[in-house]
């Protein structure tokens, strides 16, 4: 008989085959993988095990028997996701999978090991769900983890004892960066949340704004292959900034607004200063005539008042994650959403990039604490105090800041991230969120086949894999080298942009509002129906009828998720309501039926109250800014007849 | 003037030179003794009974410095048949720490090392005491195990050298293999081949 197809493809294609899915380039990695391998041996019952590092990685009497203990070891635990640190011969895989497991995330740190064991043992089954991730780079796990694993969900790290005494380092490195993903995860959950009415009261109120300043991408390869400096108000930064005074006519230096007041002390005006606070911050200005020498690049969810600043010029920039911006991008004129990092800087690299700019240097970009400080001198924070406790990994900063009278002290968790010399720097969940982001960013270059370089020339911090590592001097030296004539560049970017269709984005808003008018509604009669079902309640206690009410609810629910799912804004301002409602569901604590249907009553009746609280403050913004647009559209068409 | 004991009797003892020490006294007393197959098992001092009597610290007490010593002695038959006891629940002791230990070094466990350490320290100790008591039922004519336990010490001292030597390279696998099938397997065959069945 003649193997066709599938069945005639070696174990090693079948099994890369399986994994294309979620990871293709490890794929296309092990295909051509020419390194050494490792001996698989045959164990006393007939499955594989192997040797590496002198040491034994499976039994050598019953592998299958030792994973089945170390899987109800997991299995008990009850985690949402696991994390092997190690594949081994995929024994652990292959049996979370089948006592139903699915949510797997696997890092193995020596090709030569998977190389041999995809080579030779078929993990096809495993390996082709969606929901299990194999890698050989940590960056790929941390990434994935950010991407895919809910910060409500729960992670379990495990891994076996020769991995652990095999590759301590490397397991020290992936705990530290599992833990830190899963933390970033976490904290996003809680700053979308808390965010994301600001940032729409912030956007609608600077729809005016968005129509009179040019979308960052109007630079878009306008400094083709300038320098570009991007400066971060790390510690470091006190080390080098003062080199880019006599270097301002040859790069394009992108200050992230922190980092503004302490470059002026170093004599240096920055070209761009980027910003994105949500807040008024009026402390990072000088108020003087140096303002006005800078260009202000402000997303689009940035405080009103930046927009209102006296600068040389403005540019907005969109983010993906706000819905708002993801519906009407083209509507502003802009097709660029900014990769964000979560941090000014790191956003400050992707349109650095955009820009057509080549190298991208990086400097205050330390990323951890150096000294007791978190930031250069001569900003905001006019000293600082920190103590690091290792011991309950915590770090409280007391810090004296411009605008409070008295020191400001908080508690933050104390996280670890690789330094420049390989050593551990203490850190925290932002930083190692940014640390993570540009990781990931650097991986995505190469795989895209990015040319521009990027080089770290903090000289000081936290080390970050994929860019190039040097000192500013040498950096300005070798690139610094020609002139660029930049107030012409941007004056004719300018130019030549593209601007706002206002009559879309009048169209746009319409369907906004009348899609929170709808969403109030449903609220308002989703909370009727629960008020009805408290008095049945309350009257004659938990009955079938009762019981089968609930299902009315549900039904209107569904009605009002799948209307607001066509449209992100609303489905965003719907979900971060629910996130409540969602984590009781989540809660699988034994209640009985009457308990169960009393906390579900409070959690839907609290849940759509603050839905409809929540439209009763968005409708006005929405009238007004609608009523804004017509006016311009109204001004600019008798503009164009006069 | 010390009041002495032995088996709830009170003997004389002279001890003019009033520089008698416990130790003496034990030997004294264990050469009387031998001529019965009997041996002193027990010694409370000042009613306190002295878990380890035959080590220096108690042997070299001065009589005169205690109020009452009470000695218990036993029959060897008597004392051997404890011992075998003792070696079998001991055993069976080390079984369940085997199987700690398995599981501990199967999941990579931190407290590897430690629990290993118990099961080597436990299996030299009755490999030892076994070796003691055959040797000793021999002096006296007495067939302390069901069955000749020599050819088990090889074994044993094989299993806790692959164990030594697994340790030393850090192979928690190669550990929990040994344990799992070649000590334990060991001990199970000992238990049934050297010990009387229960109840029978």
């Amino acid at each position: 008989m003649v193997e066709t197809g599938v069945n005639s493809m070696s174990i090693l294609e079948k099994n890369c085959v399986a994994l294309e899915k979620n990871n293709a380039g490890l794929a296309a990695k092990l295909r051509s993988y020419e390194g050494d391998g490792i001996e698989l041996e045959r164990a006393k019952n007939g499955t594989f095990t192997f040797r590496y590092d002198n040491r034994l990685f499976h039994s050598s009497y019953d592998p299958e028997r030792e994973a089945a203990a170390q899987v109800e070891e997991i299995i008990g635990r009850q985690p949402d996701w696991v994390v092997l640190f190690g594949l081994g011969c995929g024994y652990l895989l292959d049996l979370l999978i089948e006592k139903k497991q699915n949510k797997v995330i696997i890092f193995e740190p020596c090709m030569e090991i998977l190389g041999s064991v995809l080579n030779s043992i078929d993990l096809t089954d495993s390996l082709s769900l969606d929901t299990v991730f194999l890698s050989d780079e940590m960056e790929g796990v941390a990434y994935f983890i950010r991407n895919n694993v809910d910060g409500l969900e729960d992670l379990l790290s495990y891994q076996t004892g020769p991995y652990l005494v095999t590759f301590p380092k490397e397991f020290l490195d992936f705990s530290n960066r599992v833990r830190n993903a899963h933390i970033a995860a976490q904290v996003a959950i809680v700053t979308d949340v808390d965010s994301r009415l600001p940032w729409i009261d912030n956007y609608m109120a600077n729809c005016d704004a968005f129509v009179d300043n040019p979308a960052v991408d109007a630079l878009r390869d306008r400094f083709k292959d300038m320098p570009a400096i991007i400066v971060g108000a790390g510690p470091s930064l006190g080390k080098n900034a003062h080199l880019l005074k006599e270097y301002r006519d040859k790069v394009v230096i992108i200050a992230a607004i922190t980092a503004y007041k302490p470059l002026l002390e170093f004599g240096v005006v920055p070209h761009f200063l980027i910003a994105a606070e949500r807040i008024d911050m009026p402390e990072y200005f000088t108020d003087t005539e140096t303002d006005k020498e800078v260009r202000l690049i402000l997303a689009e969810v940035s405080h009103p008042n930046l927009f209102a600043r006296n600068a040389r010029s403005k540019f907005v920039f969109f983010n993906a994650f706000i819905s708002l911006s993801t519906e009407q991008l083209s509507i502003w004129g802009s097709d660029y959403f900014a990769s964000i990092g979560g941090s000014v800087t790191t956003a400050g690299l992707d349109m650095g990039l955009m820009f057509g700019c080549d190298p991208i240097v990086f400097i205050g970009q330390d990323l951890c604490y150096i000294d007791g400080k978190t930031h250069v001198k001569g900003g905001v924070y006019q000293d600082q105090f920190l103590t690091i406790d290792e011991e309950n990994s915590t770090v409280n900063i007391e810090q004296d800041y411009i605008t409070h009278d008295e020191n400001v002290n908080n508690e933050v968790a104390l996280l670890w991230l690789k330094g420049l010399d390989g050593s551990a720097v203490p850190s925290k969940f932002d930083w190692v969120t940014f640390h993570q982001w540009f990781e990931t960013y650097m991986v995505f270059m190469v795989k895209e086949g990015m040319e521009q370089k990027v080089i770290n020339a903090t000289e000081g911090g936290a080390y970050i894999e994929g860019m190039e590592h040097t000192t500013l001097a040498d950096a300005l030296d070798r690139y610094a080298t020609k002139d660029i004539e930049l107030d012409s560049i941007i004056d004719s970017a300018v130019k030549e942009r593209k601007t706002a269709n206002l009559p879309a984005l009048i169209k746009s808003l319409v369907q906004m509002r009348d899609g929170l008018l709808y969403i109030k509604k449903q609220a308002g009669q989703l909370q009727k129906e629960v008020g009805k079902m408290k008095s049945a309640y309350k009257r004659s206690g938990l009955t079938p009828a009762l019981i089968k009410n609930t299902n009315k609810i549900m039904a209107r629910e569904k009605a009002l998720f799948d209307r607001t799912a066509k449209a992100p804004f609303l489905w965003e301002a719907l979900s971060a309501y629910t996130l409540e409602l969602k984590e009781h569901l989540r809660d699988d604590r034994p209640e009985s039926h009457k308990e169960q249907f009393e906390t579900e009553v409070k959690v839907i009746e609290k849940t759509y109250s603050e839905i409809e609280e929540m439209t009763v403050r968005l409708l006005p913004l929405f009238e007004t800014a609608i009523d804004r647009m017509e006016r311009r559209q109204a001004s600019g068409a008798t503009e164009q007849e006069q | 003037m010390t009041d002495i004991y032995l088996d709830n009797s009170k003997i004389d003892f002279e001890d003019t030179e009033r520089d008698a020490t416990v130790g003496e006294l034990l030997t004294e007393i264990d050469s009387e003794l031998k001529a019965g197959r009997r041996f002193v098992t027990k010694l409370l001092i000042d009613g306190e009974e002295q878990t380890d009597f035959r080590s220096d610290s108690v042997t070299s007490q001065l009589i005169l410095g205690c109020k009452e010593l009470k000695l218990f002695s036993d029959t060897v038959e008597a004392i051997a048949l404890n011992g075998v006891d003792v070696i079998e629940r001991y055993l069976n002791v080390v079984l369940e720490n085997i199987d700690q230990s398995v599981k501990a070094f199967r999941a990579g466990g931190a407290e590897v090392g430690a629990s290993s350490v118990i099961v080597i320290d436990g299996m030299t100790e009755i490999a030892k005491t076994m070796h003691e008591l055959t040797k000793g039922g021999q002096n006296y004519d007495i067939t302390v195990f069901r069955a000749d336990p020599t050819p088990y010490y090889e074994r044993i001292l094989e299993s806790l050298e692959a164990l030594n030597k697994a340790k030393d390279s850090m192979d928690s696998i190669l550990m929990a293999d040994t344990l799992e099938y070649e000590l334990r397997e060991l001990v199970v065959e000992m238990l049934g081949a050297l010990f009387t069945e229960k109840g029978s």
